[in-house]
């Protein structure tokens, strides 16, 4: 137990470090002269070149730039933006709460339409419901959030004139849509589960005993069945970081919302490379801890893995 | 199960998978959906005697009718046109990806299973930090360094494939390393490339089948992402993602401007899908028998 612990614990390090590696290398990796895909093609002074190459620290040899910028990365200093030589870190302080709230109430989203869903269908097992659920969820799975976005958009925003298209974060109303567009192909996959798991649990003996017992169905479903067939449902949740943070790029970009996916966006066309390789590295880095963190919590909760 | 064959003259398994994914009505709907699909997109020239990039400024956000089947765009372009010669770019954009992804991925899991070692433990290493840019960011990590532009995103798209492929096959090797018939062609001399190439990789292609196809459906899926935040094709270039990005501007006056072009996506994407579902079913039913022998 305490070796898995350890282990588990000392590969996310060894992935830190491949990542800050791959990240510090970005700017390296551009063909040809980074300078000059930052300049672009503006008329530029050998003074301007040289003067942007010891900004970026470009002429020391690559080991001491690597522990320079992991260095400073470890005490939060991520550099600073070519565009408006502001810091990174406090760019993406700024930003990533915002990202945060969707990715959360996107997964509110996904967590609570999915179960009911998932339940409707197990519940109703082999009729037109169920066949209607698996059919919307196999589509929840193959359609392109943005096409959802740009479709509850035209449904919410221009015909029905409920919710704003534009979400700049002054008032809730607004992260209604962003929400239902990265949390509704999620429910898809929640519903999927669901149905799967209570099927699975439904001829368990201790169903069988509590509908024995006299209980009505309901209870037989939210009490007992409900409960053992959310464990794997609650790992798998953990592991959606991935696909939020990374829906998160193109639903903040579609609603003009603030957050770190937009910044990404953002600073990839503005060739702003320090930016880029900040915001990849914290959402990398958020990945790899919550990855980690549910990992863990999977093995404490789970007397079966705990024994091996 | 195996139906009107007779017990004397079985199938071979291969055969067996294949008429199962046959028969597999969800199989049968996005075969055909997809089969419409490609025919619609290069048959193009036949279906349309439009030119896709030519503006007409008068014609400007037509609503759909029988000359503009699908509408006009901002500067009057036909969407119909641009619907079919769109598809064919994001079609070759997902195939294209996803190849790349396939053939580098599985090359180096070939090598990393089959040799392990010091090799095996770096090349591991390194799929999982590939693994932990969540979703789209490694391909537009690659995207930065590489610049905009069509090539570059079905590089983008391959190289974030690559740890699925490399992972499915190293594990693929490691159990087929063991089996008696590799033990035996290694007694017979053969070198570690017929193995490889002639015992594992045959063996392995049922379940690398499983991956590829429901690969290329979220292959298609990251181009016409790309592509919608402005990051693949380059004005006037038709792509269903591209698209989408320039009539997003339009939702509240032309809404043929961002369903037709979704919906291209989002039924191509659901076609292979439903195929993808079929042939995983067909193929876990045999790897399953595998296991228990």
């Amino acid at each position: 137990m305490f070796n898995y612990l350890v282990r588990r614990v000392f590969t996310s390090i060894l992935v830190l470090i491949g990542i800050s590696m791959l990240v510090f290398s970005v700017i390296h990796l551009v063909p040809g002269d980074v300078t000059m895909a930052i300049l672009g093609r503006q008329k530029v002074t050998k003074e301007r070149v040289a003067a942007l190459r010891e900004q970026l620290g470009l002429n020391d040899p690559l080991y001491i730039q690597y522990g320079r910028y992991l260095g400073k990365a470890l005490q939060g200093d991520l550099g600073t933006s070519i565009r408006n030589n502001l810091p990174v870190a406090k760019a993406i302080r700024d930003q990533l709460p915002s990202t945060i709230v969707l990715a959360l109430s996107a997964l509110v989203v996904a967590v609570s339409i999915g179960s009911i869903l998932g339940m409707l269908a197990s519940a109703n097992h082999g009729t037109w419901l169920d066949t209607l659920v698996m059919g919307l969820s196999v589509s929840g799975l193959s359609i392109p959030t943005f096409w959802m976005g740009l479709l509850l958009i035209l449904l919410f925003s221009v015909n029905l004139g409920l919710f704003p298209s534009i979400s700049n974060g002054s008032t809730p109303s607004e992260l209604v849509l962003p929400a239902l567009t990265l949390g509704l192909p999620e429910a898809a996959v929640v519903a999927r589960m669901v149905r799967a798991s209570m099927l699975d649990v439904r001829n368990r003996e201790y169903i069988t005993t509590a509908r024995a017992k006299g209980l009505p169905e309901y209870v037989v479903i939210l009490k007992h069945a409900l409960r053992s067939a959310l464990i794997p449902i609650v790992t798998f949740l953990g592991l959606q970081m991935a696909y939020l943070l990374g829906g998160a790029t193109i639903v903040e970009t579609m609603f003009a919302r603030l957050g770190i996916g937009r910044l990404a966006v953002q600073s990839i066309f503005n060739r702003d490379y320090p930016l880029v390789q900040g915001v990849v590295l914290v959402t990398a880095a958020i990945y790899v801890v919550t990855n980690t963190l549910t990992d863990i919590t999977y093995v404490l909760i789970n007397p079966k893995i705990r024994l091996k | 199960m195996i139906g009107k064959l007779s017990p004397f003259h079985s199938a071979s398994p291969g055969l067996r998978i294949y008429k199962q994914i046959l028969r597999n009505r969800s199989a049968q709907i996005g075969g055909v959906l997809l089969l419409l699909l490609i025919f619609s997109s290069y048959a193009a020239p036949l279906l349309t005697d439009k030119d896709p990039n030519k503006t007409a400024p008068p014609l400007a956000l037509k609503a759909p009718s029988l000359a503009y089947p699908m509408g006009t765009d901002g500067i009057g372009r036909d969407n119909f046109t641009r619907f079919l010669y769109g598809g064919q770019l994001s079609l070759r954009i997902g195939l294209v990806g996803i190849s790349i992804g396939a053939l580098i991925g599985i090359a180096l899991g070939l090598i990393s299973g089959y040799f392990g070692g010091w090799l095996d433990s770096l090349l591991t290493w390194f799929t999982d930090v590939l693994m932990s840019f969540p979703d789209i960011l490694l391909a537009l990590a690659i995207i930065a360094i590489l610049g905009p532009g069509i090539s570059n995103a079905m590089l983008a798209i391959g190289i974030s494939f690559v740890p699925s492929f490399m992972r499915l096959m190293r594990s693929s090797v490691l159990s087929l390393r063991e089996m008696t018939y590799v033990e035996a062609s290694r007694a017979l001399g053969s070198s570690d490339f017929r193995i490889l190439t002639r015992h594992i990789l045959p063996n392995s292609v049922r379940t690398l089948l499983v991956l590829l196809t429901l690969g290329l459906g979220s292959s298609i899926l990251a181009g016409a992402a790309l592509n919608f935040l402005g990051l693949g094709a380059e004005p006037p270039t038709a792509e269903w993602g591209a698209m989408l990005n320039s009539g997003m501007k339009f939702v509240r006056q032309a809404w043929w401007l961002t369903v037709f072009p979704g919906a291209g996506i989002f039924l191509a994407v659901l076609s292979i899908n439903l195929i993808g579902d079929a042939i995983s079913d067909a193929v876990a039913g045999t790897v399953v028998m595998v296991e228990n022998n």
